[in-house]
C-alpha cells in the first residue's frame, strides 16, 4: 500500500516537472505503435502508403489519446492550479501600484499579528528547549521567580529544609532540583588584562542535580553534578550560561577552568550551557549558575540555607514513568504542607492553615518552565492579540475595497471569458487565486515585518533596567500562524469581490459599456458592497479607537492619580550596607551621616530613612497586638509595617492627620513609639483618638502612638486587595537591624538631574559602596510596563486603523464621485450649485462614517470588558474617551470626502458631457 | 470478424493487460496483438484507451516502462509486470474467477 502511494507521488512528480519529456515521449511511443500496425498491414498485402492511412484510421484520434494518457498521469489539477498562478501573477505583474499597495497593507496587517502572536508564543506557549519538557512539574508558584521572603513559612516558593522534604519524600519524580536568586552578587572575572571591575551579573544558586534533571548537557566543559552539592567535595564551582560566555568573555574555551570571585569567594569556571538553552526562566537572562552548597560562603551574613523561616526556591522535578500530574499534584502538596506544619508553630502555623485554605499549594505542568513575566504580562498580550486582530479585520475591508473596484475596472474581462464559455466556478477560482498570490506576498512581508514588530514590542514592554528577554525566533507554531492568517485573509478578502465580480448579466454588461449619463445601474450593486465595507471599517476602528481612549486615560490617571506622597519631588537611594560592611550601630551611624551629607545637597529639601522604601520592591508585614481590641480572627491583626526615619512624612510630603511625625529625639534608646494610618485607626481605633495608644508587635513590647498619617500606595499604584492596607510605623532605629536602608530624598525642580550629585555626596563617605539612586516616578513606571505596552501598542494600532478606514473611506467615495460624473456635470449644467454637489457628496460620506459608529461604539462598549482590568480610575462609560474616538472618526469621515467633493464642484458641465 | 467483437466491462482492461504482460516484456502494440490473438479476436482493444491505461498501471507501480531494442534495429517502449504488478494480478485474476463463476451461478438457475 505504502509502496503504491510511493510509486503515485513520484510518478506524479515526474509527470509534473519533466512534463515536455514525458510528452515527446509518448509521441514516439504512440507513432511506433502505429508504425508497428501499418507494418502489419503490408505483411497483409496493403500497398505502403494505403497501410499506413489505414493504420492511422485504426488508431483513431491522436491527440485526443495523448489527452487522455496525459489524463491519466494525475497531474491536470495542478497543473491548472500552476496555470492560474501564472496567469495571475501576470495579471499581477501588469498592475504593479495596485499590487504593491495590496502586499504592503496586508504585510503591515499579517506582520502585526505575528509580531504579536510571536511574543505570545515566546511567552506563554512554547515549551522549554529540554528532551520532554511536557514530563516536568513545577512546585509552588512559577510566576515568583526572584522573591525571597524572611518570616513565617511560604509555600509560593520555599525554604531549602522543604526542598530537602520533598527530594526524599516523594515518590511521583525521577528528580526534583531547587533554585534560588543570588541577590545583586559582586562579580571579577579573572581574565588576562582584567581590570578587576565589579559586575552584577545574574546568578542562581541550583542544586546540583538541576541540569540532570532537565536533561541539559554542557557545551564546553561539565554542568554542575550531584555530588556539587556535596560542600565537602572539590572547589567551589560555577557554570556558565551560553549567553553570558559569548558576551562576556567572547566564547573564550580558555576561560574554563580559570576563576570568577563572587562575593569576595573564587569559584572555578567548570562549564558553559548549550546555546539552546537560556535556562528554566522564561523571558529572564541567567548568566551562570553556582552549587546551592556554597550559598554560605556566597552570602555569609545573612545565609538562608540554614535557616527554615528564609522562603526563596523554586522547585521543578520530572514525574517517573506512570506518575500522573494529578498524583503528583496530591502527593507534592501534601508534602511540603506535612514539612511546614511539622516546623511551624504558633501564629505562623494559624497563618500558614489560613492561607492554605485561601489558596491550595500548586503543582503545575512545568513544560513552559518558570516566568515572572507571565502573569503580568499574559493578559496585556491577550488584549492586543485582539486589537491586531481587529487591524488584520480592518485591513482585509480596506483590501476587499480596493479589489471591488478593480473588479469593477475587470468587468469587461470577465464578461468575455464568460461569453467565451469560461465556467463562473473557474473565474471565482481564478480571481481567488489572484487573492492568495497577493496574501502570500502580505504574508512574507509580514514575518520580514514581524521580526522588527516583535523586538519592538519587548523593547516597549521592558525598560532599561529590566529588559525583557525572550527567544522571538520564528518557530513552527508562528509559521503555520502566519499560514493560516495569511490563507484566511486571502478568503476574507477576496471571496466576496470575486463572487461580485464574476455575476455579471453578459448582455447588459455589454451593452452597458457605453455610459450612459445618470450613471450606470448595474454598478449601484458595487457601490453598496463597498460602501458596506467603508462602515464596518469605521467601526471596527471605533472599537479600538475607544480601547485606545480609554486606556490612554487610565495610563494618564496612573502617573498623576494621588499616591499619597509626593512622587514626583522624590529620589530614593537603595544601599546595601550589610554587603559593604556596616552592621549594627554602625548602619545606624551611616544612615545618619548620609542623611547629613546628601541633605547639603543644594536641591535637596528633605532627606529621611525608610527600611522597605517606595517602590523599591521591600516589603515586610507583622501581626500587632493592640490592647483594648478584640479580633474577630488573627488575620485581622496582620499589618504591613516599615521603619522610618526622623521627619519622614513631612519628607516624603505625606500629611500627618493627627499627632506627629518622628523626629530626631526617637532614637533606638528612647522611649518606643509609633504612627499609624488612617485605615488603621479606623480598624483598631474606631470612634476613638489613638493618640497615646498602645500598638506593637505580638508578644514584643508596645510602642505608643505619636501620630496618624494619611493612606499611602507605596508597592503599586493599583490597590492590591492582597495586601493589608493597614500600616504601622516605627523609628528605624528601633526595629531590628536590616542588610539595608533606603534614604528618601526631596528635591526642588527635576528628579532625574539631581541623580548624580546626590550619587558623588554618597561617595564622598565611602568610595566601595553598594547602592542604587533612582527617581521614584520611575520605579512607578516600572511597576506599570504592563500598562504602557498596552495602550501604546493599543494607540499605534487605533492610529492605523483609523488610517486604513480614511483610505478606505476616500476610496469608495472617489470611485462613486468619478462614477457619478455625467451625473454632477448634468446637475450643474440645469443650474445647480457646485457647492450643493459637494455638499451632498460630503454628507454621504459622513453618512457612511455616522452608520459606522452608531454599530462600532456599542460593540467598542463592550469590548471594554476585556481591558476592564487595565482600566485604572475611568469607568467603561467615560464621555472623554468616547467623545474623542466620535470626533476623530467623524473628522477623518469629512477630510476623507471633501477631496472627492471638492473635485466634484469643479465638474465642468461640457467636460462631463464630453466624457460620455 | 467484425460482428464476433465483445465489448470490455469496467475495469477488466487492466486485467488482460497485467495477464499478458506476465509471460514476457512487450510493447503497447504487442500488447493488443496479443490479447486480440489469444481472445480468438474476440476482444479488441480500443487503443484510446490501451495507452492511458498503462500510464495508470504504471503510475501505480504495477508495472515499469523501458525503452528496448525492437525487431531490426528500432527501438520501443517495453512493459514489464512489476513485483506489485505480480500480487496485483493473481488477486484481480481471483476476484475475476469468483465472479463470473457466482454469474454463472446466477443465470445458471432455472
Amino acid at each position: 500500500m505504502l509502496r503504491e502511494l510511493l510509486s503515485d507521488v513520484t510518478y506524479r512528480l515526474r509527470a509534473l516537472f519533466r512534463r515536455d519529456a514525458m510528452d515527446a515521449d509518448l509521441d514516439a511511443e504512440l507513432r511506433d505503435h502505429i508504425q508497428r500496425q501499418a507494418e502489419e498491414f503490408e505483411r497483409r498485402g496493403m500497398p505502403r502508403d494505403q497501410a499506413l492511412r489505414q493504420a492511422r484510421l485504426v488508431f483513431g484520434g491522436f491527440e485526443s489519446t495523448k489527452d487522455a494518457t496525459r489524463d491519466s498521469r494525475g497531474t491536470v489539477l495542478i497543473e491548472s492550479i500552476l496555470q492560474d498562478l501564472r496567469y495571475a501573477l501576470r495579471i499581477l505583474a501588469r498592475q504593479p501600484s495596485f499590487s504593491l499597495v495590496v502586499v504592503l497593507i496586508l504585510g503591515l496587517g499579517i506582520g502585526a499579528n505575528v509580531a504579536t502572536f510571536t511574543v505570545l508564543n515566546a511567552l506563554l506557549l512554547r515549551p522549554l528547549p529540554v528532551p520532554h519538557p511536557e514530563q516536568l512539574v513545577t512546585i509552588g508558584d512559577p510566576d515568583s521567580v526572584d522573591s525571597s521572603w524572611h518570616g513565617s513559612p511560604e509555600y509560593k516558593y520555599v525554604s531549602y529544609q522543604v526542598y530537602q522534604d520533598v527530594r526524599a519524600r516523594n515518590h511521583v519524580l525521577t528528580g526534583v532540583y531547587a533554585s534560588g536568586q543570588l541577590n545583586s552578587p559582586d562579580v571579577v572575572v579573572r581574565e588576562p588584562g582584567s581590570t578587576g571591575a565589579i559586575e552584577h551579573p545574574a546568578l542562581r544558586a541550583v542544586s546540583g542535580n538541576f541540569f540532570d534533571v532537565l536533561g541539559v548537557s554542557a557545551a564546553a566543559g561539565r554542568t554542575l553534578m550531584p555530588e556539587d552539592d556535596d560542600m565537602g567535595v572539590g572547589a567551589p564551582v560555577i557554570v556558565l550560561s551560553n549567553g553570558y560566555w559569548q558576551r562576556r568573555l567572547g566564547g573564550d574555551r580558555s576561560m574554563l577552568g580559570r576563576e570568577m570571585v563572587v562575593n569576595g569567594v573564587a569559584l572555578t569556571i567548570i562549564g558553559v550551557t548549550p546555546a539552546s538553552f537560556p535556562g528554566d526562566i522564561v523571558g529572564m537572562t541567567v548568566d551562570g549558575w553556582v552549587p546551592l552548597a556554597i550559598e554560605p560562603i556566597l552570602q555569609p551574613k545573612s545565609t538562608p540555607l540554614d535557616d527554615r523561616s528564609w522562603s526563596w526556591l523554586q522547585m521543578m522535578g520530572r514525574l517517573a514513568p506512570g506518575a500522573s500530574l494529578s498524583r503528583a499534584r496530591t502527593e507534592l502538596a501534601a508534602i511540603v504542607a506535612d514539612s511546614i506544619r511539622q516546623h511551624a508553630t504558633g501564629d505562623n502555623l494559624t497563618d500558614f492553615e489560613h492561607d492554605l485554605r485561601e489558596e491550595p499549594i500548586q503543582v503545575d505542568s512545568g513544560v513552559r518552565g518558570f516566568s515572572k513575566h507571565r502573569e503580568a504580562f499574559g493578559p496585556a498580550l491577550t488584549i492586543l492579540m485582539a486589537a491586531v486582530a481587529l487591524v488584520v479585520l480592518i485591513v482585509c475591508a480596506n483590501v476587499a475595497n480596493l479589489m471591488l473596484v478593480r473588479g469593477v475596472v475587470r468587468g469587461r474581462e470577465m464578461t468575455v471569458r464568460m461569453t467565451l464559455g469560461a465556467g463562473r466556478a473557474r473565474l471565482v477560482r481564478q480571481l481567488l487565486t489572484e487573492s492568495l498570490v497577493l496574501a502570500a506576498g502580505g504574508g512574507l512581508l509580514g514575518l520580514v515585518v514581524a521580526r522588527t514588530g516583535s523586538r519592538l514590542l519587548l523593547a516597549i514592554a521592558g525598560t532599561g533596567s529590566r529588559p525583557i528577554l525572550l527567544d522571538v525566533s520564528v518557530d513552527l507554531r508562528v509559521l503555520v500562524f502566519t499560514a493560516a492568517i495569511t490563507l484566511l485573509a486571502a478568503l476574507l478578502f477576496g471571496l466576496a469581490p470575486a463572487a461580485r465580480a464574476t455575476r455579471v448579466d453578459i448582455a447588459t454588461t455589454l451593452r452597458a459599456q457605453g455610459r450612459s449619463l445618470v450613471g450606470a445601474r448595474t454598478q449601484l450593486g458595487r457601490f453598496a458592497a463597498g460602501k458596506a465595507l467603508v462602515v464596518v471599517q469605521v467601526a471596527l476602528s471605533a472599537v479600538l479607537l475607544i480601547g485606545a481612549g480609554l486606556l490612554m486615560r487610565s495610563l494618564q490617571r496612573i502617573f498623576t492619580t494621588d499616591l499619597g506622597f509626593d512622587r514626583d519631588r522624590l529620589i530614593v537611594v537603595d544601599v546595601a550596607s550589610q554587603r559593604s560592611g556596616y552592621e549594627g550601630a554602625r548602619r545606624l551611624a551611616l544612615m545618619r551621616d548620609l542623611t547629613e551629607r546628601v541633605r547639603g545637597v543644594p536641591s535637596v529639601t528633605a532627606v529621611s530613612a525608610t527600611m522597605h522604601g517606595l517602590f523599591s520592591g521591600g516589603w515586610g508585614s507583622m501581626h500587632v497586638d493592640v490592647p483594648g481590641f478584640t479580633p474577630a480572627s488573627l488575620s485581622e491583626m496582620q499589618v504591613g509595617y516599615d521603619g522610618v526615619g526622623p521627619d519622614f512624612f513631612h519628607t516624603i510630603g505625606t500629611r500627618v492627620l493627627a499627632g506627629r511625625d518622628f523626629d530626631t529625639h526617637d532614637t533606638e534608646s528612647s522611649a518606643r513609639v509609633a504612627i499609624i494610618n488612617e485605615t488603621t485607626a479606623r480598624a483598631y481605633f474606631p470612634g476613638v483618638d489613638p493618640i497615646g495608644r498602645a500598638i506593637g508587635e505580638r508578644g514584643d513590647k508596645p510602642s505608643t502612638i505619636v501620630g496618624v498619617v494619611a493612606d499611602v500606595r507605596d508597592r503599586s499604584v493599583r490597590a492590591d486587595p492582597a495586601d493589608s492596607t493597614r500600616r504601622v510605623y516605627f523609628p528605624i532605629a528601633q526595629l531590628k537591624s536590616t542588610p539595608g536602608f533606603v534614604l528618601a530624598v526631596h528635591v526642588r525642580g527635576d528628579p532625574a538631574a539631581e541623580v548624580h550629585a546626590i550619587e558623588d555626596v554618597v561617595l564622598t563617605r565611602d568610595r566601595n559602596l553598594a547602592f542604587e539612586t533612582t527617581p521614584v516616578k520611575d520605579l512607578v513606571r516600572d511597576s506599570v510596563t504592563e500598562d504602557r505596552l498596552t495602550t501604546n501598542v493599543v494607540a499605534v494600532f487605533g492610529v492605523v486603523a483609523l488610517l486604513l478606514a480614511a483610505i478606505g473611506l476616500y476610496g469608495v467615495t472617489s470611485y462613486a464621485t468619478s462614477q457619478r460624473t455625467g451625473e454632477f456635470g448634468l446637475r450643474i449644467a440645469l443650474g445647480a450649485e457646485p457647492g450643493s454637489v459637494s455638499r451632498m457628496i460630503l454628507r454621504e460620506g459622513t453618512a457612511l462614517a455616522l452608520l459606522g459608529l452608531a454599530a462600532g461604539v456599542p460593540a467598542g462598549l463592550l469590548a471594554t470588558r476585556l481591558i476592564r482590568r487595565q482600566m485604572f480610575g475611568v469607568g467603561p462609560l467615560d464621555p472623554p474617551s468616547l467623545a474623542l474616538a466620535v470626533l476623530v472618526l467623524a473628522a477623518m469621515a469629512i477630510a476623507a470626502s471633501y477631496l472627492p467633493a471638492r473635485r466634484a464642484a469643479r465638474i465642468a458641465p461640457i467636460d462631463a458631457l464630453r466624457m460620455e | 470478424m467484425e460482428d464476433a467483437k465483445l465489448d470490455l466491462p469496467q475495469g477488466t482492461l487492466d486485467l488482460l493487460i497485467l495477464k499478458a504482460l506476465s509471460l514476457e516484456p512487450m510493447h503497447g502494440w504487442a500488447i493488443s496483438q496479443r490479447i486480440q490473438q489469444v481472445s480468438r479476436d474476440m476482444l479488441q482493444i480500443p487503443q484510446g484507451s490501451l495507452y492511458p491505461a498503462l500510464h495508470r498501471l504504471e503510475r501505480r507501480g504495477w508495472i515499469k516502462a523501458e525503452w528496448g531494442a525492437s525487431d531490426n534495429n528500432r527501438k520501443a517502449k517495453y512493459y514489464e509486470l512489476t513485483r506489485a504488478g505480480r500480487n496485483r494480478l493473481s488477486a484481480e485474476a481471483g476476484d475475476w474467477a469468483r465472479l463470473t463463476a457466482a454469474v454463472s451461478l446466477v443465470l445458471d438457475m432455472d
